[in-house]
């Protein structure tokens, strides 16, 4: 009995020895990926990997605007600011105070506005969101005159000018010179009188969260 | 009060759980406390010698190093739990009044430094905020002073 397992042993050490059998029935015990297994699990893979990117950025093709997509990378981690990092940065053309935004899935060819870029490095840039509260920008509430958006945890607009007719649902979109004209923002969300004031001020809701966001679209210049 | 030996790990791994806590509560409601910062000056004050400081301090720059550039908030969290160390040390004091006084203080030098707009915009969420993350800090001191974790 102990020559038929001397014999087996022998028999083992032989296929394992020798590198093509050998190597061949380790792959078969170890389940291990090489060869060609492995290049069809590397490429499956891959290709899984540009799928999901795809998926991704398919909202954003076929617009008119000349513009870069990039990923976001991370967010600022405090209340004290409201910014996102950005994998794009000088090498790729951005400039600061470029917009910032994503496409709209309610109308085709139109962008909803996220923020601006506020710093550029080599490789990477920062933007700077209506969430924070250094954001301010010229915006038109549906036909009314200019008003001011300022940013911050609850984004709001001030500065409408009482005379103005405006309605809880009205589209607000940018009308800033630093800014392509008509990028949509939100809708009036609530409308509060100021005492003693010729002007009026409403609550803003976007049509996004921004904690969803993978990846952005920043316009050029 | 002081630290025992090999607490920095449990320490740091504290401070990692409250640090995505942070995050998640920032995600899920835009606007969070400053848990992390809280629990960083209370184990300041649990640490026995300057070298456990400088642990901390170079751990939650780590932490907090959400882009590859310096800022002036990693530059706060270096700075702000080796001022605490010195002058807890000098002034040779060691309670919950400290305590409430430093996490009060070093919430409104972080909004008074990085974004002073806040003040005048959101002083509600200021108030909040300090307000939360005070009540965070002291909770934790009293859990790890009662339950001598630490």
């Amino acid at each position: 009995m102990k020559k038929v397992y001397f014999f087996i042993f022998l028999i083992l050490i032989a296929v394992f020895l020798n590198s093509k059998i050998g190597w061949e029935a380790k792959r078969y015990f170890l389940k291990d990926f090489s060869k060609d297994d492995f290049s069809l699990e590397k490429e499956n893979l891959i290709l899984k990997a540009q799928i999901s990117q795809f998926e991704i950025l398919k909202p954003f093709l076929n617009k008119n605007l000349d513009y870069k997509v990039g990923f976001i990378y991370s967010r600022y981690p405090f209340n004290f600011k409201n910014e996102l990092l950005v994998n794009l940065g000088e090498k790729d053309g951005i400039q600061p105070d470029s917009a910032v935004v994503i496409p709209s899935s309610s109308t085709p060819q139109s962008f909803i506005l996220v923020g601006k870029i506020k710093d550029v490095y080599e490789n990477f840039s920062t933007i700077q969101t209506l969430f924070d509260s250094n954001f301010k920008l010229t915006v038109q509430i549906a036909n009314s005159e200019e008003a001011l958006l300022v940013g911050g945890p609850l984004p709001k607009i001030i500065l409408i000018p009482i005379k103005n007719k405006i309605n809880t649902g009205d589209v607000v979109f940018s009308k800033d010179s630093t800014l392509p004209y008509g990028l949509i923002i939100g809708g009036i969300k609530k409308i509060q009188n100021v005492s003693n004031s010729l002007f009026l001020e409403a609550e803003i809701e976007l049509p996004y969260d921004l904690s969803q966001i993978n990846a952005v679209a920043i316009l050029k210049k | 009060m002081k630290l025992k030996k090999n607490n920095l790990i449990l320490i740091s791994l504290i401070l990692l759980l409250v640090y995505f806590i942070q995050l998640k509560i920032l995600t899920l409601f835009n606007f969070s406390p400053n848990f992390f910062l809280a629990s960083l000056i209370v184990f300041v004050f649990f640490a026995s010698n300057y070298l456990e400081i400088l642990f901390l301090a170079f751990f939650s720059s780590f932490l907090i190093n959400w882009k590859p550039h310096l800022s002036i908030e990693i530059m706060l969290f270096f700075l702000i739990p080796q001022l605490i160390y010195f002058i807890l040390k000098f002034f040779k004091l060691e309670n919950w009044l400290t305590l409430l006084i430093c996490l009060i203080s070093a919430n409104l030098l972080f909004y008074a430094v990085v974004n002073y707009h806040f003040f005048a915009n959101y002083l509600n969420y200021i108030i909040y905020d300090i307000l939360i993350s005070t009540l965070w800090g002291i909770l934790v001191y009293l859990i790890f002073k009662e339950e001598k974790l630490l």
